[in-house]
């Protein structure tokens, strides 16, 4: 048997030279050293003047509370582990009155839903919240399925859409999200940042797909207002602006769940998908997400908590990768809720998750071959040389 | 502790003032204010300090006295512990060692520096650093003779805690850097495994290889350090598997299975630390509960230093290519360190970070039920006279290399009567059982329960 202990899974095609991070990712660069974008943006931090760009958001804040608007800001929150944290940066440290703004996705765990409701009461904010019925979030998530490879484009779109639409329908041209693009995701660094936070930029990096694309005999654009972005005109009448607070104070995700945590009870819970128990702990439909992830792109959301590690110095590269490896490949329970709201059979789930992953792979090393070798070969295997 | 002048209070270890603090025998307040003025009495002579401002260090003094008269305060509250100039603080200036990053101000806390304010504990200072905890070293003397050398990079908090400035301060080490001043300045210093303790907003100089560690006067100060800067949880699988593990940190009934080494290194020590060491072994086999022997490593080993040579050098080139374009205010060694990594091809990296991994897992295999604890020594014998001494090579990076949790025992005096030191480590993750091979040693006389050498008096 082939020792592959803390080996990636698919052997051919290229993953970060410091993490576990894969060519497959969207968005993906690697520099000289095959170091990603993500690697090089855990040294750069250490390099910011934090100090001056903290500067530049309390500038930021002031301009907007000087407007004396009902609102200063809008924050878009979940009840998740970031917007409960941007919710103690804005309002307790920075005092701004902030309206919380929650798209619903409709699939809130009973410790999301305590932890949504738990926010709101500690930082005494005040909340509109919008859901979509359930029939259209069913048969959207079908759609979803076949349009962008994942279960979720109501939620990319609606987290997107629905403030800015608040933000228009308020008259509060200022939202606030968490973490910077550079932090996690590959696809920038604090050096190059993704600073400009316009009216298509959800539907561009998560969404994929504009509400009209959705529609078809079953999905009505009459039904689809509340993943419509407000017109241009609107957006430039208000002055609508997004900012990430991770581009301008020091983000470290896991101590600020830590933090928040053990200082206002938000509660962690067990995630399917990753071996850490607070990303998306909101969501029953997480582990889906990150499945079908890993069935297009070869790697799911333990591979992003396992790389975050090996960058904190938690793991070993190699540890890193088993990890990865065991909650990657595992099929999500919520599989079989997910296939009970669409209909799809499991044989058709996987059939649709082939075509993707041939699309996002082509010319790569991640044919639908290699991959079921892969796995077959990881569930066969020894763990510990 | 009964005498409580503000000496007996600068001398105290953290375990002696947390239950004064706690039971508002004295404050957060004097405690200080005894450590600022054993500072005010000795840093001219010994430089352990890049940045201080006692009007800060009072405040947050007052701010935990408050807790602990609210009975709110964390489990260090009161406590003042020193930071290596490598770990952000939002309070202080982060300046790594470097002019590059003279007066540099981060605005926010490392994780680790974080942790301890939870747990009450008040950021003393900042203690002076190696150039970027690489090599050049600062203007630290060594608190036993001004003239020699205190050991790099976490010099300053090995001399702080040594001069009784500080009971406790944070360390780094890439290769040798929390174990070679312990050994120099006579306190203990534990470089924990890799993995159990956070890097996040601090500087890193080698990915594979930078661990967090601390430097104490007392084995119990140093696990109440590691318990409160490591991480916990079962967001942490692996390590909260192995560190709860009985069969790991526990001993049992049987006696402890202890090897005494002659490293890869042993023929460059001084003949009378090779002779320390073997003395130590014997003084070992007297001790009830252990078993002991000698160990000699496998062949394999005598390649460490260039593997850790190679990944050191190439990683430093990457990470420090910014600071290197303005090399006018990076010092000699550091741009030789840099120039020589700069040849290093990225296969020949790649290859030495698997041989990495391969020496880890070999030595892994080797301790794996065949002994519990190693001894070596820490350094080849006492600190060299002139600041700028290079350390005499040693085995320090190979445990290192392997992640493997070492902690220096301050039980050697050279011909000079400086201190140096034993190291013990065991395998990678059994860092409590290490720590409790080390309470063994002090229940039975082998180390003090507070073993500083005297306080620096010249």
């Amino acid at each position: 048997m082939i020792n592959t202990y803390g080996q990636p899974l698919f052997p051919d095609i290229k993953y970060c030279a410091r993490c576990c991070m894969p060519e497959t990712n969207e968005g993906m660069q690697f520099d000289e050293m095959g170091i990603c974008q993500a690697c090089q943006s855990s040294e750069q931090k250490i390099r910011i003047n934090w100090v001056e760009r903290e500067k530049e958001l309390r500038k930021i804040l002031d301009y907007y509370k000087s407007l004396n608007n009902e609102y200063d800001c809008i924050i878009p929150i979940s009840g998740g582990k970031d917007s409960t944290f941007q919710l103690h940066v804005l309002t307790k440290v920075y005092g701004m009155r902030a309206l919380a703004v929650t798209f619903s996705h409709t699939w809130f765990t009973e410790t999301g839903k305590y932890n949504l409701q738990n926010c709101l009461e500690k930082f005494d904010v005040d909340h509109v919240m919008f859901s979509p019925s359930r029939s259209l979030v069913n048969r959207l998530a079908r759609q979803s399925l076949f349009k962008i490879g994942d279960a979720c484009w109501h939620c990319h779109s609606g987290v997107g859409a629905f403030p800015m639409q608040t933000a228009v329908r308020y008259k509060i041209p200022l939202l606030i999200w968490g973490e910077s693009i550079a932090e996690a995701s590959g696809r920038a660094t604090h050096r190059n940042p993704v600073r400009k936070f316009d009216r298509d930029y959800f539907t561009q990096v998560s969404a994929k797909r504009y509400p009209e694309e959705m529609v078809n005999s079953e999905i009505s654009l009459r039904e689809m207002s509340a993943f419509k972005l407000p017109s241009v005109e609107d957006i430039e009448a208000l002055g609508v602006t997004g900012i990430h607070l991770g581009d301008f104070i020091f983000w470290d995700d896991e101590r600020q769940m830590e933090f928040v945590r053990d200082v206002y009870g938000w509660k962690e819970d067990k995630v399917e998908g990753t071996y850490k128990n607070y990303k998306s702990v909101e969501c029953r439909m997480a582990g889906v997400h990150d499945y079908t992830k890993f069935l297009k792109r070869g790697f799911g959301r333990g591979t992003d908590h396992a790389s975050q590690d090996v960058r904190a110095g938690l793991l070993t590269r190699e540890e890193a990768f088993e990890l990865a490896k065991k909650t990657d490949t595992e099929r999500p329970p919520a599989l079989d809720y997910y296939l009970s709201i669409t209909g799809f059979t499991e044989v058709e789930f996987n059939a649709v998750m082939r075509e993707h992953r041939a699309k996002v792979t082509a010319g790569g090393g991640l044919t639908d071959a290699a991959f079921n070798e892969a796995v077959q070969a990881y569930r066969a295997s020894q763990v510990k040389p | 502790m009964n005498a409580r002048t503000p000496m007996d209070l600068a001398a105290a270890t953290a375990t002696e003032l947390l239950p004064l603090l706690k039971s508002r025998a004295v404050s957060a307040r004097e405690v200080t204010q005894a450590l600022l003025d054993s500072i005010a009495r000795n840093e001219s002579k010994i430089h352990a300090w890049t940045y201080l401002d006692p009007e800060l260090a009072l405040r947050q003094a007052d701010e935990a006295d408050r807790h602990l008269a609210a009975g709110t305060g964390g489990k260090l509250c009161g406590l003042p512990v020193g930071v290596k100039d490598i770990f952000n603080t939002s309070d202080m200036p982060t300046q790594m060692g470097s002019p590059i990053f003279k007066d540099f101000t981060p605005g926010n806390d490392a994780r680790v520096v974080h942790y301890l304010r939870m747990a009450g504990a008040t950021m003393l200072g900042k203690t002076v650093t190696a150039e970027f905890a690489v090599h050049a070293p600062g203007p630290t003397c060594n608190p036993h003779h001004l003239s020699y050398i205190p050991g790099t990079s976490s010099s300053g908090s090995a001399a702080g805690v040594a001069a009784h400035m500080v009971p406790v301060a944070l360390g780094t080490q890439t290769a040798g850097s929390i174990i070679r001043p312990a050994s120099y300045c006579g306190v203990i210093g534990f470089k924990p495994s890799f993995g159990l303790v956070p890097r996040t907003a601090m500087l890193k100089t080698t990915d594979t290889l930078d661990t967090v560690g601390v430097f104490a006067r007392n084995v119990d100060d140093v696990a109440l350090m590691f318990d409160t800067i490591r991480v916990h949880g079962i967001d942490f699988p692996i390590a909260h598997e192995v560190l709860n593990d009985p069969a790991r940190q526990q001993i049992g009934d049987r006696p402890w299975r202890v090897g005494v080494l002659r490293g890869p290194r042993w023929d460059d020590a001084e003949p009378y630390a090779q002779q320390a060491l073997l003395d130590f072994g014997r003084r070992l086999r007297e001790v009830p509960g252990l078993e002991v022997s000698d160990v000699v490593l496998p062949d394999s080993f005598n390649q460490a230093h260039a593997i850790h040579g190679t990944i050191y050098d190439r990683a430093l080139a990457y990470y420090f290519k910014e600071e290197f374009a303005a090399h006018t205010l990076v010092s000699p060694v550091m741009y030789d360190i840099v120039t020589r990594g700069n040849d290093v091809s990225v296969a020949q990296y790649q290859e030495a970070l698997k041989r990495q991994t391969a020496l880890a897992h070999e030595l892994d295999d080797f301790l794996n039920g065949q002994y519990d604890i190693i001894v070596d020594l820490s350094t080849g014998g006492e600190a060299l006279q002139g600041l700028e001494s290079v350390d005499r090579p040693d085995n320090c990076l190979i445990w290192t290399l392997c992640g493997v949790p070492t902690l220096n025992l301050p039980v050697f005096k050279g011909p000079l009567d400086l201190p140096f030191g034993a190291q013990i480590f065991s395998r990678r993750y059994n860092d409590y059982l290490l720590l409790d091979f080390a309470r063994h040693l002090q229940a039975n006389g082998i180390i003090g329960a507070n073993t500083a050498l005297p306080p620096f008096t010249a």
